[in-house]
């Protein structure tokens, strides 16, 4: 995958493309909660009015220039205009919460579906890994951008436009003093956020590390190894020291923004008594009422908040975290693996064409120049010593690589044509590093068919075949029961885990199944019933075998025979054994544990 | 202005209801927190599977993204839905105070005007104040209510992780392991050991007698679930639950301490842990006492033939393994376990223990364990638990388990005579390489 210069954040781009995406994900309520927005802002600058209004009408009333009549209206029409207000943001505050959580579903739902699009071996790629966690990230910042663009756009600055009208009313000057207050800050904000991208590239990697040594003292998976081995404070210690790398590169960033935001503050409080200044100085000269004066003064302090929330508390957290949303969008937009040709291929040869394969990040191919041809309806076995290329070449053949060099043909078809649809469609495959899904029991096999109906009896057939019994005591609620600790179910040892993940190889439909080395972990019993009832349900399947128990490729009708990522022998397990190569030595180092005679001790 | 003074009570009477709805709220607030958080856990753990890289292969070939994603979404919108119907109750009750906020601010204002008319007060005066007065819709609404909010979360949060923290430790789990000099293994005996995992109704081990012997090589045999790796839980003090008796030299192993039994056992297991560090530090954790001992470290890789997976790496033995740092390359499975068992080469430990440790090994690697075994093994006791029965003829006394209990004991030859499910276990492997 060529490398494409990363787009570096853009505001603009951000608003046209989440808003929007805001407004599909649920338009009712994202058009309801414009509204409320609306009217919540403008109604607090109606509420400065009416209070105006009820001012004058007292300071009229104590000189009695108005009725009693007149100033209990006004006192009404403010409590009324302050009920509307305190309605308003109610309900503007309550449906907020609402449109945000489902735009936040929906990213993440985009995530989610765009990683099960990326090529697999992005996943092998530390840079790619990088992007997802910087993704997410971001994802959540795109969540606050939504947030805060609503709030800016359909509350402040409706409240700042209707204010600025009315102390335009009161007299243009002080329309000024607004302007004056707003733009420090906002030019603050601009130098914040490059800061802060800067800052996030350099932590992604940092946060991965130390969330990991985390689970190395907590996780599952390393919970009982580290205890044994008294692991505890070396990984404490790993993972205080990757925490301080990331606080020490934080608070660099922090303190940076920091310096800057102090300096412009002070300019805003100077234009803030500026304000209050004017307003004295208007009072005497009898410009505006003293009720105006009393409203004014109230409200600039509401005014100095509301944009101070704006800026310092919604805009500044936004800037300090909008670079990361480029990461979603770059994440959405990252090249996805493609096909032209969307049509199942018939049923017949795979064959590789001189296939070479380079993991990223890797000087030397992990598969060298294979060349053979799979069979319709053959079985092959594949050999070799651990880290020979076996997996990665099962990997090839299966499609879910796609060489570096030389070409992997289905049925005459190339697999960089096929789409994921077409090319997975009808093959199956147990892997080595298979999933113990915490699921149920029946969805841990279903799984690898998840989209179309079964009844028990078929998941009773394929049980049996993988030798799994559902009426085993471990399985307390039968097919239903929940294959998971931490989610109140059972838990099963390493044997029982490997049955059911045949068990799903076998449920998926298939005419091409990959059985990578499946029966590690399960005892002498079971491995010879399930290799002879995989041989018997793939006898019309085209099948590949990685195993270690070379006495299980008998099975096969033809072996491969793996060396140093390069295809060393291929042939039947008796011309092999002519031969007395690789295969003899392989062969040789196993069967004599078995022999009842001779102990080598 | 001392005829006043009732502004101040009214504001005070008024403020008593508005703290309790607002404890009242922060506690629903957390309860309904905690209900959401089931489905949020439920949905984490989706995510994590339709977005990590360990499941990448099933996820491509089985296609069930949009399946799952769909039981995500589902999850995740059960969680927002609890969440925003307790925010929904909250916000009816804290606007509700507020409207009755606005009411008494407008009586209080309505009440100063008597003074305004009678020239007790001037204007200054009752705007000051009446600004006051309103100012306390908002406070009321929004800033008293989002304080004592806070406040009752986090007491809440700290009741939880009261609970937490009173969970019973086990001593000296985190500390590392020690080794008395003057303390010689001599013996452990099983008698009558019954267990169960927490909250199973099944035993997985019951009314198990044992006796190991020092400088003897077992094998444990039996096919899967028959409580071979719970042994070794037993035995590591993973659990102390178990009913009937585990001596260790004669000395119940409840009376040793944790870093005493830690100490005593160099375990490979089978589901092993795969640290992505760098390969040196792999090796060093099995003896944390002293990780600098390069010397022996690349005995103990050289010893499991980890060289050559070494001299391949860029910075050799300091080289990163595992996806996490930038550069760190994957090993394989096979490799991966000959770290691990690289790792009990260089414990110190007197007993070392085997679970199933050839799995993921080719014929060649796993055949050179066994050959290696005797010198894995040599001045040292140990157990090997497996299923590949040809290693088992190397151990002085094999032990057959079956149901959670003894079935047969004894040496290769002894037991293929019994002709009992040791013979037959072995007769079926054996059957492939005729």
């Amino acid at each position: 995958m060529n490398e494409k210069k990363v787009k570096r954040p853009n505001i603009f781009i951000m608003l046209f493309t989440l808003i929007p995406f805001a407004a599909k994900v649920t338009p009712y309520i994202f058009t309801a909660s414009i509204i409320t927005h609306i009217l919540s802002g403008v109604f607090i600058g109606v509420v400065t009015m009416t209070q105006q209004r009820f001012f004058d009408r007292v300071t009229g009333f104590s000189i009695n220039d108005s009725t009693l009549g007149d100033v209990l209206t006004a006192l009404l029409i403010m409590g009324l205009s302050y009920i509307i207000n305190q309605v308003l943001d109610g309900v503007a505050n309550l449906i907020q919460p609402i449109l945000i959580q489902k735009v936040n579903g929906k990213l993440l739902y985009n995530v989610h579906t765009k990683t099960s699009r990326l090529d697999p071996i992005d996943m092998e790629d530390t840079k790619k890994l990088d992007d997802i966690n910087k993704a997410i990230q971001g994802k959540d910042n795109a969540v606050l951008f939504i947030y805060t663009t609503i709030k800016v756009l359909a509350m402040y600055i409706p409240y700042f436009i209707f204010m600025g009208w009315y102390l335009f009313r009161l007299k243009p000057l002080l329309v000024g003093a607004i302007v004056l207050v707003f733009i420090p800050i906002a030019a603050t904000q601009l130098v914040r956020a490059k800061v802060h991208t800067n800052a996030e590239d350099k932590a992604a990697p940092v946060r991965r590390e130390y969330e990991y040594y985390e689970s190395c003292i907590t996780g599952r998976e390393y919970y009982k190894e580290t205890r044994l081995l008294g692991g505890f404070q070396f990984f404490k210690k790993m993972y205080i020291d990757a925490l301080h790398v990331l606080q020490e590169l934080q608070w660099k960033a922090t303190i940076k923004s920091n310096n800057i935001e102090l300096g412009m503050r002070m300019l805003t409080v100077t234009g803030y008594f500026g304000i209050l200044w004017m307003l004295f100085d208007l009072l005497m000269k009898q410009e505006i009422s003293l009720g105006a004066f009393a409203a004014v003064f109230t409200s600039i302090r509401t005014l100095y908040n509301l944009m101070e929330n704006m800026i310092l508390r919604n805009l500044a957290t936004m800037a300090k975290d909008y670079g990361t949303i480029q990461n979603y969008i770059n994440f959405i937009n990252l090249e996805e693996r493609k096909g032209i040709i969307n049509e199942v291929p018939d049923w017949g040869d795979i064959e590789l064409h001189h296939v070479n394969f380079t993991y990223p990040g890797a000087d030397k191919e992990a598969v060298k120049d294979a060349s053979f041809t799979l069979k319709k309806g053959e079985t092959i076995a594949i050999v070799g010593e651990n880290g020979s290329g076996k997996s990665t070449l099962i990997r090839l053949l299966t499609g879910l690589y796609r060489p570096s060099t030389g070409t992997v043909k289905v049925n005459g078809v190339d697999t960089r044509e096929l789409t994921n649809h077409a090319l997975f469609e009808n093959t199956s495959a147990v892997f080595q590093k298979y999933q113990r899904y915490q699921m149920t029991l029946e969805d841990n096999i279903t799984i690898s068919r998840y989209s179309v109906e079964h009844d028990d009896d078929e998941l009773d057939l394929i049980c049996e075949m993988a030798g799994t019994d559902k009426d085993n005591r471990t399985f307390k609620d039968g097919y239903k029961t929940m294959l998971s600790r931490e989610f109140d179910g059972v838990d099963l040892s390493g044997g029982q885990w490997q049955r059911v993940a045949i068990a799903r190889g076998f449920f998926r439909n298939h005419n091409f199944i990959v059985l990578d080395e499946p029966t590690a972990a399960i005892d002498p019993y079971e491995e010879t019933k399930i290799y002879n009832r995989f041989a018997e349900i793939s006898r019309n399947k085209s099948a590949v075998i990685v195993t270690h128990r070379l006495g299980s490729v008998k099975l096969a009708d033809r072996i491969i025979v793996m060396k140093d990522a390069k295809i060393e022998e291929i042939g039947t397990h008796e011309e092999l054994l002519k031969k007395g190569k690789e295969y003899t030595r392989l062969y040789k180092a196993q069967q004599q544990w078995y022999k009842d005679k001779i102990n080598p001790c | 202005m001392k005829h006043e003074w009732w502004v101040g009570l009214v504001i005070l009477v008024v403020c008593i209801p508005m703290f309790w709805l607002a404890m009242k709220a922060g506690k629903e607030t957390y309860a309904a927190h905690k209900d959401a958080q089931i489905y949020f856990r439920r949905a984490a753990y989706l995510q994590g599977v339709l977005l990590s890289r360990e499941n990448v292969e099933e996820r491509s070939l089985f296609g069930y993204t949009d399946e799952l994603n769909n039981e995500w979404l589902a999850k995740f919108e059960s969680s927002r839905i609890i969440n925003q119907n307790v925010r929904q109750k909250h916000f009816i009750r804290m606007k509700g105070a507020s409207l009755i906020t606005v009411f008494i601010s407008l009586f209080i204002i309505g009440m100063m005007l008597i003074p305004i008319a009678s020239g007790d007060m001037t204007i200054g005066v009752f705007m000051a104040l009446a600004v006051a007065t309103l100012d306390l819709v908002q406070d009321m609404s929004w800033r008293l209510s989002r304080i004592v909010e806070q406040v009752v979360n986090g007491k809440e949060y700290l009741n939880d992780l009261t609970v937490f923290c009173s969970l019973s430790e086990a001593d000296g789990a985190l500390d590392l392991p020690i080794r008395p000099k003057d303390f010689r293994f001599e013996n452990i005996e099983f008698i009558n050991v019954s267990f169960q995992y927490p909250n199973t109704e099944n035993y997985i081990l019951k009314d198990f007698s044992l006796k190991l012997e020092k400088n003897r090589h077992y094998a444990f045999v039996g096919i899967n679930g028959a409580g071979k790796t719970t042994i070794t839980k037993l035995l590591t003090g993973m659990y102390d639950n178990f009913d009937g008796e585990i001596l260790i030299n004669g000395k119940s192993i409840r009376e040793y301490n944790q870093a005493h039994l830690k100490g005593l056992f160099a375990v490979v297991y089978q589901d092993l842990a795969k640290y992505y560090i760098t390969m040196k530090d792999n090796i060093a954790l099995g003896n944390l006492v002293e990780t600098d001992n390069e010397t022996k470290i690349r005995d103990a890789a050289n010893m499991i033939g980890l060289k050559e997976v070494i001299d391949k790496l860029k910075d050799g033995i300091n080289s990163w393994v595992g996806k996490i740092k930038q550069g760190g390359i994957d090993l394989s499975g096979g490799e991966w376990q000959r770290v691990a068992i690289a790792r009990a080469l260089y414990n110190p430990a007197q007993i070392r223990i085997l679970d199933e440790p050839t799995a993921a090994l080719d014929p060649v690697a796993e055949s050179n364990i066994y050959e290696l075994f005797g010198r894995i093994s040599a001045g040292k006791s140990s157990i090997f638990i497996t299923h590949r029965l040809g290693a088992a003829k190397l151990a002085d006394e094999i032990i057959v388990i079956d149901e959670g209990r003894v079935k047969e004991k004894g040496n290769h030859e002894m037991l293929l005579k019994q002709k009992g499910i040791y013979a037959e276990m072995f007769e079926v492997q054996r059957s492939w390489y005729r």
